[in-house]
C-alpha cells in the first residue's frame, strides 16, 4: 500500500513544525520536530500481533504467544511509511500494569503520537468500567503533558469462545469514546467498525474462530486501515469512509476490508 | 484502581511550559483568553478536562482545562459571583465551589489535585496577587504533586540555593528570584527525592506560578506559568 498524494499534505507538517491536533485531525505530525514522524501502538497481544499469520477459516480454538511483533503495527510502518513501533505486550491488563509502563514508554522518547488500544485482559479479570476510565485517563494526562498526540482505541468485540466478554469490552469501548471527545483526542472505533464489518460476529472472518478474541491475517488487515484512518483524520464510519480510505492510501476500488455501518435507511 | 507493587522508575518531566497570559499551551479551552479573571491549575494525574462555570450564567467561562497544560485567564463578570469547577460536558458533577468579589482587576488561580483513587479530588482557590514591578522576577510554587506530604523548590543558577517548602495543595508566596537564565529543581521534602526539574529563563518584573503536577513515582511535571 502506498499513501495517495491527496494525503501527502500530512507530511507537509515535517516542514511547519509542532502542532496539536483533534478528533478527525491528521495526527501524522512531526510534533518534536525532529524530521520524523514516530508512532507507537500500546497495548497488548492484539497490538504485538498474536494470531498475525493464520488465514480465515483454520480452526483456531486457541492462539500461541509466540513470534516476532507483527499485527497492525507494522502493516501501519508499510502503508504510511512511518517509523511505527510495536509496544504490545502479550497479557498485559490496562489498569494493572499497562498504565503504568506508559511513563516509560512515553517520557523522554522521540514518539510523535501514541496509539493506544488495550483492555482486552482488564475484561477477563472483570475490571470495572470506572477503574478502566481512570486508567485511561491517567495515559490520556501522561501523554499530553509529555507533548504528544494521541489515538485512543475501543476494543474489539470478542466473540465465539470468548464471547462472553464482550458485555465487558463494550462498557469500556463506552469509555473509550467519551474519553476521546472529552479531551479530544483522536478516535478510532474498531468495535464500531468490526460490527459493521462483521455483522454476524460469531463466523466474523477477521478473528480466529472459534477462539474469537485475537484477528487472523485478515483481521490485522482491517485493524491497519482503521488505524490508519484515525491517524490520518478519515472517519470510516461514514458513507464515504472506505473511498477516502482507499483514496489515502492507493488501494484499488474494494481495496479496503472495513465496511461502514449502513444506514437505518438502507436496512 | 490497583496500585503498583514496586515502581524502580520515577518520571522526572525535565521539560517545562512556559506560556504567558494569552499565549497558546496546547490542547486548552477555546474561549478567548485575558489578561485577568480565572484559570486552573489541573494537576490531578487520572482527572479529565474540565470547565469553570459562573453560576446562572448559560456557558462555562473557561472550558476543558487540561492536566498541567491549560494556563490561561478567562474574564469574569464583576460583583459578587460564585465559580465552580466542574468536570467538563458534565455541569452537574461540581468538583468544586468558591464565592468570590470579582472585579476588573481580580486573578484567581483554581487548582485542582488529588487524584480519583486514593486522595480525592480536591480543590483550592488561589489569590493571583502579584508582588508589584521590580528589576527582578518573582515566583511562586503550587503543590499539587500526590505522593509528598510537602516538597521543596529550588530556584537558582546552579540548583544549589536554599529551597522553599510548600505542604500538598497549598501555594507559597511570590518570592523574588534573580532575573535570567534558572534551573528549577523540585524534590519531595521528606527524603529530598528528585521529582521535577527544569532551565528556564526569567523575565524582570514578570510574576510566575511554578506547579507541580502528578504524582511521585509516576509522573511528576513542573509547569512555569507567566502571571502577568
Amino acid at each position: 500500500m502506498k499513501i495517495g498524494w491527496k494525503y501527502l499534505s500530512v507530511f507537509a507538517s515535517l516542514l511547519s513544525g509542532p502542532s496539536f491536533a483533534t478528533a478527525q485531525e491528521s495526527l501524522v505530525n512531526d510534533v518534536n520536530g525532529d524530521g520524523v514522524v514516530n508512532v507507537t501502538s500500546f497495548g497488548d497481544s492484539i497490538t504485538y500481533g498474536v494470531g498475525d499469520g493464520l488465514a480465515p477459516g483454520t480452526d483456531v480454538p486457541a492462539v500461541e504467544e509466540s513470534g516476532s511483533p507483527r499485527g497492525y503495527p507494522k502493516r501501519l510502518r508499510l502503508s504510511l511509511n512511518l517509523s511505527v513501533r510495536n509496544s504490545g505486550v502479550p497479557g498485559e491488563e490496562l489498569v494493572a500494569q499497562g498504565v503504568w509502563r506508559i511513563p516509560e514508554v512515553v517520557v523522554g522518547s522521540q514518539v510523535d503520537t501514541v496509539v493506544l488500544m488495550e483492555g482486552s485482559n482488564d475484561s477477563v479479570k472483570q475490571t470495572s468500567a470506572g477503574d478502566y476510565a481512570r486508567a485511561v485517563q491517567r495515559a490520556i494526562n501522561v501523554v499530553r503533558a509529555s507533548g504528544k498526540q494521541m489515538v485512543i482505541a475501543t476494543i474489539p468485540p470478542p466473540t465465539a469462545n470468548h464471547s462472553s466478554l464482550a458485555p465487558i469490552t463494550e462498557s469500556y469501548s463506552s469509555v473509550v469514546r467519551e474519553l476521546a471527545a472529552l479531551n479530544e483526542v483522536g478516535l478510532a472505533d474498531v468495535e464500531a467498525l468490526w460490527h459493521s464489518t462483521c455483522p454476524e460476529l460469531e463466523q466474523c472472518d477477521l478473528y480466529n474462530l472459534p477462539e474469537g478474541l485475537h484477528p487472523n491475517t485478515k483481521g490485522y488487515d482491517a485493524l491497519a486501515q482503521m488505524m490508519a484512518a484515525a491517524l490520518l483524520g478519515v472517519d470510516l464510519l461514514s458513507p464515504a469512509g472506505p473511498a477516502e480510505l482507499e483514496s489515502a492510501l492507493g488501494l484499488p476500488d474494494g481495496g479496503v476490508i472495513v465496511r461502514p455501518p449502513v444506514p437505518p435507511s438502507q436496512q | 484502581m490497583q496500585l503498583p507493587v514496586v515502581r524502580s522508575v520515577a518520571f522526572l518531566v525535565g521539560a517545562f511550559s512556559l506560556v504567558a497570559c494569552g499565549g497558546g499551551g496546547g490542547g486548552g479551552s477555546t474561549e478567548s483568553s485575558s489578561a485577568t479573571g480565572v484559570r486552573v491549575l489541573h494537576a490531578a494525574i487520572d482527572a479529565a478536562p474540565v470547565d469553570v462555570v459562573v453560576t446562572g450564567s448559560p456557558a462555562p467561562v473557561a472550558r476543558r482545562a487540561v492536566f498541567a497544560l491549560d494556563n490561561r485567564y478567562h474574564a469574569l463578570p464583576s460583583g459578587a459571583i460564585n465559580l465552580q469547577l466542574t468536570r467538563t460536558a458534565t455541569p452537574a458533577t461540581v468538583i468544586g465551589s468558591f464565592p468570590v468579589t470579582a472585579d476588573s482587576e481580580s486573578k484567581f488561580s483554581i487548582l485542582l489535585y488529588g487524584d480519583n483513587s486514593t486522595f480525592g479530588l480536591r480543590t483550592t482557590l488561589l489569590a493571583d496577587e502579584t508582588p508589584s514591578q521590580s528589576s527582578s522576577a518573582h515566583v511562586r510554587v503550587v503543590d499539587g504533586v500526590t505522593g509528598a506530604a510537602a516538597i521543596v523548590v529550588n530556584f537558582s543558577a546552579d540548583s544549589g540555593g536554599e529551597g522553599v517548602e510548600v505542604a500538598f495543595g497549598q501555594a507559597g508566596e511570590y518570592l523574588p528570584v534573580a532575573a535570567g537564565p534558572v534551573k528549577i529543581r523540585a524534590s519531595r521534602a521528606a527524603d529530598a527525592r528528585a521529582i521535577a526539574s527544569s532551565s528556564v529563563t526569567l523575565e524582570p518584573g514578570r510574576a510566575y506560578t511554578y506547579l507541580v503536577a502528578g504524582e511521585v513515582d509516576y509522573f511528576v511535571k513542573g509547569v512555569l506559568l507567566a502571571d502577568n
